[in-house]
């Protein structure tokens, strides 16, 4: 009984001109944004690539330089785009993409894209999430509307039930109908998906990418599920078409608009994040509060030169058989990092407090488990792209420790600014090569939205089987 | 075949239908006369499971609707006052897709059977019902009956907006199902039609059966009269 509702439900929507003209619409679309995408991705990896191939050669061509000058010259690394970028692009655009590495100080990530838009540009965007997100639960709304309101008016409704199709059989037929054709879509974007990754087989070597397609298909899969069964549900309780159509729709807006909208501000006003202005003066106010690795004179850097000159047996900087200046430097470098450390911390709590907070909202409104999960399994989410700024730190810090005891140990006394290390040594520095986290490690940040698309399905399928689903309560 | 006994139904303080006792026999036809909300639907709902009773039962072949639902429309089919069917199937596609959904799967050939036999025109069984006339719809519903097999059918007023031939058909085939066994139950306004194809006359007022009538005791115009009398 079921296959036959699912198939007479296809073919009427296949026949019906307005529901086919609308499959049509939003397939094409699809298939666009995702091939634009793809398109997107490739320029914006390409260009990435080659941004941080050019700062590499000019790291690797700066000629014999002193360490620390070297340090002070620094070098820029860009955040990999992820190859499921043309699926949901993520922060990026909102949150940067490069940061610059340089002794002393730590900056934050820069070129946001947004940064110079409005806040309109959000919406602004039109890319294959968005459509499986925003537009295509809409089409699955009218479908389960329409779906049921023919029925209704048509007597046919009464005809199926008095052929003996079973309320709860019926339901479920119509929802399992909904449900395939959302998947019939979604497979079009997986197929689509998975052939552009292969042309690009040194992108998507590994089998990470391939889970997280996976993954973000069952997600996308299990949202649709919920849809269909809230709006065939709702279809079936509310007789009144104008009213149906109003709870309807009014749940999508509500949903997708209005509820995320709200938990975000909401999220901001439990924890207000400094602006970064405000946060960068902080940060360089305790910072002052160090060492200061370019005055000796400094009370801070006195101690730390009695404590060296204690360690080595004697009593003055020029008589070290090592180049002081270098450990020094250092020395601030760890006082910096604690800085950083406190401060990013602090930050890093805050903003994970409030991503915390608008998983919570998950449990009342599912489209922000899916927002966020699809985020996260597209590798493009506030804790992936404070992951890349971890790593990118912790480069830093080597980096700048490397220069460092090249300039205490490499051969150089104190005060021997004018001393030099070979270009080639620079080269032989490794490179800033990031590896991005595993799908299960983003999984791991995301338990509550998991938590929380699951119940949903769980309570979508419990009230399926509840007795109020009774011919009488569906005529 | 389709039994009543003492059942009622109650909205609220409104009785819908009170304390109705009936008992239809393979091969009668029992139309059911009565005015807007005298309980006519009400009591073809409560039969087809649509309407729980507020008291007593409704038995199909035996079967109490209310107990077992589902056990109870297998043994009976029904045609409603509008039969849209699905606009965009062709009568062909309704009949085979509402067979299926009773658990029949017939070949094309026996679908262009029920629905030639329904008196459905042979060049119209591939239309799309959507292009039908109401009459060439009622066809397919009695199609979709007769193909179900069923051994009680139910109709609400299936000859309004029918053209006077068209009617006549429909009369004919009901008579025909009767003289194979099945046991009709039709609600109708029509007093001509029902004094044409029943074998007995119910009369309803404000949810009761207050007379029942055999349909050859009288003409048509005297069960006009019977009928303003007692309604």
């Amino acid at each position: 009984m079921l296959t036959q509702i699912i198939q007479n439900e296809w073919r009427i929507a296949w026949r019906e001109r307005q529901l086919s003209v609308l499959w049509l619409i939003i397939g094409g679309l699809l298939l666009f944004a995702t091939f634009s995408g793809w398109q997107n991705f490739q320029r914006i990896h390409h260009e990435r690539e080659e941004a941080a191939q050019l700062m590499r050669q000019k790291w690797e061509n700066q000629g014999d330089q002193n360490p620390h000058s070297s340090a002070h010259y620094g070098t820029y690394v860009y955040k990999p785009v992820s190859i499921l970028h043309f699926l949901d692009p993520g922060i990026d655009k909102f949150a940067g993409v490069s940061l610059r590495l340089e002794g002393h100080v730590q900056h934050g990530l820069a070129f946001a894209a947004a940064s110079e838009q409005s806040s309109l540009s959000r919406f602004g965007d039109l890319h294959t999430g968005l459509i499986l997100q925003v537009l295509l639960p809409l089409l699955l709304i009218f479908v389960a509307f329409n779906s049921f309101q023919r029925e209704r008016g048509s007597g046919a409704l009464r005809l199926m039930l008095a052929q003996g199709t079973a309320p709860r059989s019926l339901l479920w037929g119509k929802i399992l109908a909904v449900w395939s054709m959302a998947l019939a879509l979604l497979l079009l974007v997986l197929l689509l998906s998975g052939v552009l990754a292969l042309s690009q087989p040194q992108l998507s070597q590994g089998t990470d990418v391939w889970l997280r397609l996976l993954g973000l298909t069952s997600l996308y899969a299990l949202y649709y599920f919920l849809i269909s069964a809230m709006a065939v549900q709702l279809a079936a309780a509310i007789r009144q078409p104008a009213l149906s159509l109003l709870s309807l729709l009014s749940i999508w807006v509500l949903s997708t608009v209005i509820l995320p909208k709200v938990v975000a501000a909401s999220a901001e006003q439990q924890k207000p994040l400094l602006g970064v202005m405000q946060f960068n003066e902080q940060m360089h106010e305790e910072r002052d509060k160090g060492l200061n690795g370019h005055d000796p004179e400094d009370e801070r850097s006195k101690r730390f030169e009695r404590k060296i000159l204690a360690k080595y047996g004697v009593d003055d900087p020029a008589k070290l058989p090592i180049n002081y200046d270098g450990l020094l430097m250092q020395e601030d470098e760890y006082y910096g990092n604690a800085v950083w450390d406190k401060h990013f911390g602090l930050l890093n709590r805050d903003l994970r407090q409030q991503a915390q907070y608008t998983a919570w909202s998950s449990f009342i409104n599912p489209f922000q488990a899916l927002r966020n999960l699809s985020l996260s399994l597209a590798n493009a989410d506030l804790y992936q792209h404070l992951h890349f700024q971890k790593a990118a730190e912790m480069y830093r810090r080597t980096l700048i420790r490397t220069l460092n005891e090249k300039m205490a140990y490499g051969g150089s006394k104190t005060g021997d600014w004018d001393w030099k290390v070979p270009e080639a040594w620079f080269s032989e520095l490794e490179d800033f090569n990031y590896q991005a986290p595993a799908m299960a490690w983003s999984l791991q940040q995301r338990t509550l939205e998991l938590v929380a698309i699951a119940a949903w399905a769980l309570l979508l399928i419990l009230l399926l089987w509840m007795p109020w689903w009774k011919a009488e309560h569906l005529l | 075949m389709i039994v009543a006994h003492n059942l009622s139904k109650n909205y609220g303080e409104h009785h819908a239908l009170n304390n109705l006792n009936l008992n239809i026999a393979p091969g009668e036809i029992f139309c059911l006369l009565g005015q807007n909300g005298a309980g006519k639907t009400t009591t073809i709902n409560c039969f087809l499971g649509f309407t729980a009773p507020s008291a007593g039962k409704a038995e199909i072949n035996g079967i109490d609707v209310a107990e077992d639902p589902q056990g109870s429309k297998r043994h009976l089919a029904y045609l409603p006052e509008v039969v849209m069917l699905y606009p965009k199937l062709s009568g062909l596609e309704n009949l085979d897709y509402f067979s299926r959904l009773a658990g029949f799967r017939y070949s094309k050939p026996q679908l262009q059977e029920f629905l030639l036999k329904a008196g459905l025109p042979g060049d119209s069984i591939n239309r799309y019902v959507g292009t039908y006339s109401k009459g060439m719809r009622q066809k397919v519903g009695i199609a979709i009956a007769t193909a179900k097999q069923a051994k009680a059918l139910f109709l609400d007023e299936p000859t309004s907006g029918l053209d006077p031939k068209a009617s006549n058909d429909f009369s004919l085939l009901l008579k025909t199902l009767a003289q194979e066994g099945v046991a009709i139950l039709m609600a109708t306004h029509d007093i001509f039609r029902a004094k044409d194809v029943a074998t007995r006359v119910g009369i309803m007022r404000e949810g009761q059966l207050v007379a029942t009538h055999a349909a050859n005791e009288f003409s048509a115009t005297e069960l006009e009269k019977i009928y303003l009398e007692t309604v």
